[in-house]
């Protein structure tokens, strides 16, 4: 892409953290929400700890598991992607037509917005809430094992999860073209997506044979990896490989959402005058 | 009343015609629900094959928790599910306009104009479960106890319906009260958890303040533990009436204060 061609997508991110900051109110208070169910779900593991003979499950101790689920929390509500929500919005309310005339790609246009929805959601709330559970995790329950360069590591790893969830997202977003029923898709969707990344538990806890055949897949990158990095129970060879098969994976996705949405876009019907 | 109940049928009728112009999506929905059900039953198998039990509960027993969970929760989801869209766009664009210049209750007319059919598959979901495990969990079956669960279920619908009504009609006086609902409505979903070994501080929320433990968990515990389950039913009756007294209260401050949103 030419230097110009990227300046003028990079108006739709400054568009999309513009947007954020606009409803920054509202998502401080999904962030809410989402720690309320981190410390529900921690309540659970406490019980579950306390039944176990052996102090790890899955490979986690107790104050890991707690910053593991603080952290999936958190990163899902920062990696959160709007495609789908926008497709389904410009289908509903007839602006697809408008959009896929302008001399401008629409499927960057969708990527792009989405890049400032995230910059906004790290920098605003993902940061002072991670660093709040990281705390409590080291101080509150003696969690070791932290350090600063896989905390930064982190930065470019939920990057690219929220590049993929993206994909993922306009490859299932391109069925609003299809059919109506995209609550019922989108809660599909982030169902799968939640349970094969680790989001609602820690893949660790799957059987092994799951395990195996979930590392072939997208999902763990989307969050189980950048969380695993985060707590620091990566070796640097598996952070060097999971990198490399994550850009993989995005680049995979992203040509396979394109393949499918050549013949998708065939199906629009523009509703409105 | 009566009025309200002779027109029910015309509104479900309606509500299965245009849903039916739409069959695909409705399945859609439906296969969406049942997944969702499944990962859920997935997770709970996952959590507690990390330990033997915790406490008294198994995953047999645990699983039959998580189906009966799903009857109420289903069965109001069916009848109510309008609501949702209270808390998040109906006050803030102006769509009771219509429902009170007509001579029926505003609040019936908004949520009988939807009957969502594709809750049944969730509620077949919830009664395969109870079906399939409710012989594994370790329960002593009686007549008396089929009938007090029973019992529990229908009382569990009201007090989804008052817990909703309750969090959307907040939408009167903040506009958008989708976050309010949907977090107070997860919550839910950690009443298919051993509530009682999560914490004294977690137990005594879920039984007083939000009550889902008190019955959705409760009525299983009872059964599990080999308690009388009658006093399941006697406390999910005063949560009932107390959440849907609070909740009519609430709505009707509410759409006393409802003003349109504008042209």
């Amino acid at each position: 892409m030419r230097r110009g061609a990227i300046k003028r997508y990079l108006i739709f991110t400054k568009a999309g953290f513009q947007t954020l900051m606009a409803y920054r109110g509202r998502i401080f208070l999904w962030f809410v929400g989402a720690l309320i169910s981190a410390v529900l779900m921690s309540l659970l593991w406490r019980a579950i700890y306390s039944f176990s003979d052996e102090p790890t499950i899955g490979g986690y101790t107790y104050s890991q598991m707690l910053l593991y689920v603080i952290v999936s929390a958190v990163m899902f509500e920062v990696t959160v992607s709007d495609t789908m929500g926008a497709i389904v919005d410009d289908v509903r309310y007839g602006q697809i037509g408008m959009r896929l005339m302008k001399p401008i790609s629409y499927r960057l246009q969708l990527c792009f917005t989405n890049i400032g929805n995230y910059l906004g959601r790290l920098l605003i709330f993902g940061v002072p809430f991670m660093t709040a559970g990281t705390l409590i995790a080291v101080y509150g329950f003696g969690l070791t094992g932290l350090t600063w360069y896989n905390i930064l590591l982190f930065i470019p790893a939920s990057f690219i999860a929220m590049m993929i969830n993206e994909a993922y997202d306009f490859l299932f977003g391109q069925l609003a073209f299809r059919t109506h029923a995209m609550f019922g898709v989108n809660s599909m969707s982030m169902t799968i997506s939640g349970f094969l990344s680790g989001r609602m538990i820690p893949l660790s806890v799957f059987p092994v044979w799951a395990q195996k055949v979930l590392n072939c897949t997208p999902f763990p990158f989307m969050m189980s990896m950048p969380v695993r990095l985060y707590l620091g129970v990566m070796s640097t060879n598996d952070v060097l490989i999971s990198f490399a098969v994550a850009i993989a994976w995005l680049i995979a996705i992203n040509i396979i959402g394109q393949l499918c949405y050549k013949t998708s876009v065939r199906k629009v019907v523009v509703f409105g005058g | 009343m009566l009025k309200e109940l002779k027109l029910y049928p015309k509104y479900v009728s309606m509500s299965l015609r245009s849903g039916l112009s739409y069959k695909a999506d409705s399945i859609i929905m439906m296969i969406s629900f049942a997944i969702t059900e499944v990962v859920s039953l997935a997770t709970i198998y996952l959590i507690v094959g990390t330990v033997p039990a915790i406490g008294i509960w198994t995953f047999p027993t645990l699983a039959f928790l998580f189906g009966f969970t799903l009857v109420p929760k289903a069965i109001d989801h069916i009848f109510t599910d309008e609501l949702w869209l209270l808390a998040y766009w109906a006050i803030r664009h102006g769509e009771l306009d219509i429902f009170m210049t007509r001579p029926l209750n505003p609040l019936y007319q908004f949520v009988a104009q939807t009957f969502k059919w594709d809750g049944i598959g969730e509620l077949v979901v919830g009664v395969v479960i109870m079906c399939i495990f409710g012989p594994q969990a370790g329960i002593a079956w009686t007549a008396g106890g089929v009938i007090a669960l029973i019992l529990c279920a229908v009382l569990g619908i009201f007090c989804f319906t008052g817990i909703k009504l309750l969090f959307a009609s907040i939408a009167f006086w903040v506009k958008y009260a989708g976050i309010f609902l949907n977090t107070v409505y997860d919550i839910s979903n950690y009443a298919k958890y051993p509530v009682r070994y999560m914490g004294k501080a977690f137990a005594s929320i879920m039984f007083f303040v939000i009550p889902f433990g008190l019955f959705l968990y409760y009525p299983v515990e009872c059964l599990v533990t080999g308690a009388n389950i009658w006093w399941a039913v006697l406390w999910s009756a005063v949560a009932a009436v107390v959440l849907m007294t609070l909740a009519l209260t609430v709505w009707r401050l509410g759409i006393r204060r409802y003003e349109s949103a504008g042209n």
